[in-house]
């Protein structure tokens, strides 16, 4: 967001040109800042540039999946629907629903696709990474309804499957896995291969599983990927269906449910341990994001009672100055061999 | 079988040297910004201490923020695998270590064996560490080192609500300003930092014996607000500020 505001008020935009305003803002809403940004976007396009940009935000906040009825789809289809005819008289331009029924079609795919591909971390040796996973889910998060993104999952998926097949490991020597929790501090994505001097693969976390990922749970508790309506034989016929399909879908979200109970996280983040075979923790009390923090210390005391232990450090994803890296290397040192690893020798 | 750890600190550089299990000579210098010449400084100190030469030294360990820097030693150790390890030396019944040292502090959940079941370190804060008190001490304008015994003479409870060594320092000025008799700003800091540690306590987890270790374990002001926010006692061992080092020197023997 600093990017957009800092190319707003400047007028030159961080991919070159001039600040390429846009028609409208449209965001949905479940962290407390994510509206505000726009919101704020808004004011400086009126402030710097005299524009009167229409601003329209979705409150999707309606609880936790389990507890869901119709009057929450309701409440949120409804806001959606509003929203496409706002959209229709903001453009003056019409809207079609057979575009919206292949975005949900290919939306569902991208994030069923996403959370099969990290169901298939479970693999021992892991095929994947996190700080790869990083990289690879990050086109899910700038337009998981486009067809191309759904297929490159699909090429994604079949190319891990294939790594599994042909055991190929993305740690080569694999001996402790371990999962994280939040975002990394990205400025400092190597202490992700300092993990892997000492054979430790990170096999991903609920914030890169389920940022994008959209799951099922099992009645035993198990996650695994949502099917898609494609898979279910459903076919839209209408706004207001494919409308209440992607409503429902996205309040499936995993990394909704911290925003309101923690036990539901911290359950979650067991069952990932328990899943994925995971060995340790690497937890970072992320100061640059409350929503994926909230509730990742009791998150801790849960794995704790179930035997696996947690490294804490903290940091901030979005703000490098308040990251320690000496000290969280030395930490990962210290912990790993109170766990009994010394670096491997390669 | 003679070993000398050396444990190079952010503020001091502290060797010793173990013979048999038991530490025969020991000797302190200030870090300075020549860590590799302080380690050499403190070695040699220790040794006269122990009346050897450096040729009757196998092995030496080394540990510490400086560790690195010493190159004439044959491992380096982390220094919570270096605490667990000379616990055991000096006080076996030991199970929960409390390190703090001038600008790190740590708790540490050991076996009877000196291994590490888990552990728990500050932040990069000084809060909780030497370097708070020292600053508090300066605006007191009393000696880091007469702190605790001031401690002790309190009359009043007084909270420093402040977590941050900054905005403490500002609070501390404001006491003295309120003519606050400096025991009970004394007893205040210690309490603040004792909050701060035993918040850590128990992330880490905890068992009796607890022993306090670092520097800061001289203070005994310190040590008596430990006591009564952990409802427990606190052993400090003799010469707390070794600890680390005779662990170095422990774990360097194969």
């Amino acid at each position: 967001m600093r990017n957009e505001w800092g190319s707003l008020i400047l007028n030159d935009y961080y991919f070159g040109g001039e600040w390429p305003a846009p028609d409208f803002y449209y965001m949905n809403h479940i962290c407390c800042v994510h509206s505000k940004w726009y919101q704020i976007m808004r004011d400086l396009d009126k402030r710097k540039h005299g524009l009167d940009i229409p601003f329209f935000s979705i409150d999707v906040s309606v609880g936790l999946y389990d507890d869901l009825s119709d009057s929450k789809i309701d409440y949120v289809a409804g806001q959606y629907l509003d929203a496409i005819e706002w959209m229709e008289k903001v453009t003056g331009r019409k809207y079609d629903d057979e575009k919206l029924f292949q975005a949900v079609y290919n939306e569902c795919r991208s994030t069923s696709l996403w959370a099969e591909i990290c169901a298939l971390n479970q693999a021992k040796p892991a095929p994947l990474d996190e700080k790869s996973m990083y990289a690879l889910y990050v086109l899910g998060t700038l337009n998981k309804a486009s067809k191309e993104f759904a297929d490159f999952y699909e090429v994604l998926r079949d190319e891990v499957r294939d790594r599994i097949d042909s055991g190929i490991a993305a740690v080569s020597t694999e001996r402790f896995r371990i999962m994280t929790d939040s975002q990394p501090p990205w400025s400092v994505l190597k202490i992700f291969r300092y993990l892997e001097e000492y054979g430790v693969v990170s096999i991903g976390s609920l914030y890169t599983f389920a940022l994008i990922g959209i799951w099922d749970t099992l009645p035993d508790g198990t996650i695994v990927p949502a099917k898609t309506p494609q898979e279910e034989g459903i076919t839209f016929k209408s706004r207001e269906e494919a409308v209440r399909f992607i409503v429902r879908w996205n309040l499936k979200k995993l990394t909704w449910e911290q925003f309101y109970d923690s036990r539901s996280r911290a359950a979650r983040v067991v069952q990932i341990a328990r899943q994925w075979s995971v060995q340790g923790m690497f937890m970072h009390l992320n100061m640059g994001c409350e929503g994926t923090t909230i509730g990742n210390l009791e998150s801790r005391l849960a794995l704790i009672k179930e035997g696996i232990p947690v490294l804490t450090y903290e940091g901030n994803m979005a703000d490098d100055r308040q990251n320690d890296d000496a000290g969280t290397l030395k930490r990962i040192d210290i912990w790993l061999k109170s766990l009994g690893l010394d670096k491997v020798k390669t | 079988m003679i070993a000398a750890g050396i444990d190079v600190g952010a503020v001091a550089t502290k060797a010793v040297v173990v013979k048999d299990g038991r530490i025969i000579g020991k000797a302190i210098v200030l870090t300075g910004f020549e860590q590799k010449a302080s380690a050499e400084k403190a070695l040699a100190g220790a040794l006269k201490d122990a009346g050897i030469n450096r040729d009757d030294i196998e092995y030496i360990g080394a540990t510490g923020t400086g560790s690195n820097t010493v190159d004439f030693a044959q491992k380096t150790f982390e220094d919570v695998t270096a605490d667990a390890a000379g616990i055991i030396l000096v006080c076996p019944e030991a199970r929960t270590v409390i390190d703090v040292g001038g600008e790190e502090s740590r708790s540490i959940f050991i076996d009877g064996n000196g291994n590490v079941k888990d552990f728990a370190l500050n932040e990069k804060c000084a809060s909780g560490t030497g370097a708070f008190i020292e600053a508090m001490a300066l605006a007191l304008e009393v000696g880091v080192e007469d702190i605790g015994e001031l401690s002790l003479a309190a009359e009043k409870e007084l909270e420093i609500n402040a977590q941050c060594v900054i905005f403490a320092e500002s609070e501390v000025v404001s006491l003295i300003h309120a003519e606050t008799p400096k025991p009970d700003i004394a007893r205040a800091v210690n309490e603040g930092i004792a909050a701060r540690i035993v918040s850590m306590v128990r992330r880490s987890g905890m068992e009796d014996t607890v022993a306090a270790v670092g520097g800061v374990a001289n203070n005994r002001g310190f040590i008596d607000r430990l006591k009564s926010r952990l409802g427990r006692d606190v052993v400090v061992p003799e010469d707390p500020e070794m600890v680390g080092a005779a662990g170095a020197a422990k774990l360097v023997i194969p």
